[in-house]
């Protein structure tokens, strides 16, 4: 993996992230909040037959959000809910492509923390 | 101003300029604090042994020097863990001690810190009293006039920060205080930013409290005091009692000292006491009105630089304490510490603790740089030539 946080890879996602945009007819919307620094993102997932078939971000947030949200989004598209249950801290560092500093680890992986989230909200594991 | 020396922390390649959240701390401290674990560890005010006795005589001692270093007296100082704790300690005494009533009011500055802001929101909340925030002007400054606007005689306690941890302003307490004294509010002054950084008079400003942490200072980390007028030592039940509070115990009943230990409850931080003894040794040796003709030709120097930077918005006040904020407002802050950071710039970025003020200059939040005794001009170089890679991976 590269050392180098800000690539022009990245950089291009956090110019112009991909999904970025509210749903208003998302199936599930949650809002978590970056506690070093009190950015707060909001993620929005349409499900039709147990599988995403739109997801969407929004917020304020630093380029390193930014651009792991616009990746893992991407990456989201057309999973199932058990797939989405797989899914690990690793898979946005894969999606990313750089090795994240940990004073960082808490921005890149927002977009994970929301899709926890989702998941614990809306489509709870059932005993 | 300090020798570099002093400091084991300074490390070439780095630029610190975090001093706001958290000084350096100099040899001669780190020292005492050693000699205090090995030579004589034990509690205070207890042991009948030698070692014990000498800890209370340091510890003590420690006490002798913060009254004489911010002009109180002796026995108006109490020893906490920091700022924080202070204001939730003396909160929670107001709570406990002054008559608060129903539409009865707090006043705060936007320039406060959650320390205080919080706690006293809490209280507001709780006994349904209105909190009141005193705007400041285009320089944020206090204007005495508008201050003055928002005293009713209803106003119970007044909060007021000596000097902003955003902007650096220092606000004009001692004319504030007079004003304030018109009504019959308790004054709160937080002076975590100035105790260490300009010259202090408790007895000059006239406040009814005052709190001050170690580490903003050259002290330790988990140490601060906070004083309190001796009338409201005298009169004040304390809101929490434990060992080294009370002159006797009963089954029925508790008698607490008459004297500022009576605020002390528990085993206090008895090495960072001695430490920071220490700290303001080396402050008086240094001579603290030097420290801060330093630090403002520093941050001075720092204005000029960073407002060269067409794409930099600077937030400074005029009269300053050593401390700046700034914005890039195409770029979030937590992007620039980082990149600073990478090059070898310790700055810190967010709301810093003082929400209200940070917002109003910048809604995503600022990047902090604060200056002391061993910052030079050079640091403020590096920190400009490290804002330049920032403008090269953002394109600005």
């Amino acid at each position: 993996m590269s050392h180098d946080l800000y690539s022009e890879f990245l950089l291009e996602h956090a110019r112009v992230p991909q999904n970025n945009r509210v749903m208003s007819d998302a199936t599930c919307h949650v809002h978590v909040l970056n506690e070093g620094c009190a950015d707060s993102l909001g993620l929005y997932l349409k499900m039709e037959n147990g599988y995403v078939t739109e997801v969407s971000f929004n917020g304020t947030l630093c380029a390193l959000s930014t651009a792991s949200s616009s990746l893992f989004t991407e990456f989201l598209k057309g999973k199932s809910i058990e797939e989405l249950r797989l899914l690990t801290p690793g898979s946005v560092y894969a999606c990313v492509g750089v090795t994240i500093v940990e004073s960082r680890t808490r921005c890149v992986l927002l977009i994970y923390q929301a899709l926890q989230k989702t998941l614990q909200t809306c489509f709870p594991l059932q005993n | 101003m300090f020798p570099l020396s002093d400091f084991p922390s300074v490390k070439p390649g780095v630029s610190y300029l975090d001093s706001a959240s958290t000084s350096l701390t100099p040899n001669v401290v780190i020292e005492v604090m050693d000699e205090y674990y090995k030579d004589y560890r034990a509690s205070t005010h207890r042991g009948m042994y030698e070692s014990a006795t000498r800890a209370t005589n340091a510890f003590e001692e420690v006490r002798k020097k913060v009254a004489s270093f911010v002009d109180a007296n002796e026995s108006e100082v109490i020893f906490t863990s920091g700022s924080t704790a202070s204001a939730q300690l003396l909160i929670s005494t107001l709570e406990h001690n002054l008559d608060l009533q129903e539409g009865d009011e707090i006043l705060v500055t936007l320039l406060d810190h959650h320390a205080t802001l919080v706690p006293l929101q809490q209280l507001a909340q709780r006994k349904k009293m209105i909190l009141k925030v005193v705007p400041v002007d285009e320089k944020f400054q206090i204007q005495e006039s508008v201050f003055e606007s928002f005293l009713t005689e209803k106003t119970k306690i007044v909060s007021l920060i000596h000097a902003s941890n955003v902007v650096g302003t220092i606000l004009p307490v001692k004319k504030l205080v007079e004003i304030a004294r018109h009504t019959n509010a308790f004054v709160i002054v937080d002076a975590a930013q100035t105790v260490g950084h300009i010259p202090i008079s408790f007895k000059d400003l006239d406040a009814d409290a005052l709190f001050f942490s170690g580490h903003k200072m050259c002290g330790p980390t988990g140490v601060g005091a906070f004083l309190l007028k001796e009338k409201w030592i005298q009169s004040f039940v304390p809101p929490y009692g434990g060992g080294g509070t009370v002159s006797s115990v009963s089954k029925e009943k508790t008698i607490f000292l008459e004297n500022a230990k009576k605020f002390e409850a528990g085993t206090p931080p008895i090495a960072e006491v001695i430490g920071l003894g220490a700290a303001i040794d080396y402050l008086q040796k240094n001579n603290v009105e030097k420290i801060r003709d330093h630090t403002k030709e520093i941050i001075n120097y720092a204005r000029e630089v960073l407002r060269k930077l067409p794409y930099v918005s600077v937030y400074a006040g005029d009269d300053n304490v050593g401390v700046l904020s700034f914005a890039i407002p195409s770029v979030h802050p937590h992007d620039v510490a980082h990149i600073l950071g990478e090059n070898g710039v310790a700055v810190r970025a967010g709301f810093q603790c003082a929400e209200l003020i940070a917002r109003k200059v910048s809604e995503n939040g600022v990047v902090r740089v604060s200056v002391y005794g061993y910052t030079t001009k050079e640091d403020i170089d590096v920190l400009t030539d490290a804002l330049q890679k920032v403008a090269t991976t953002f394109s600005l």
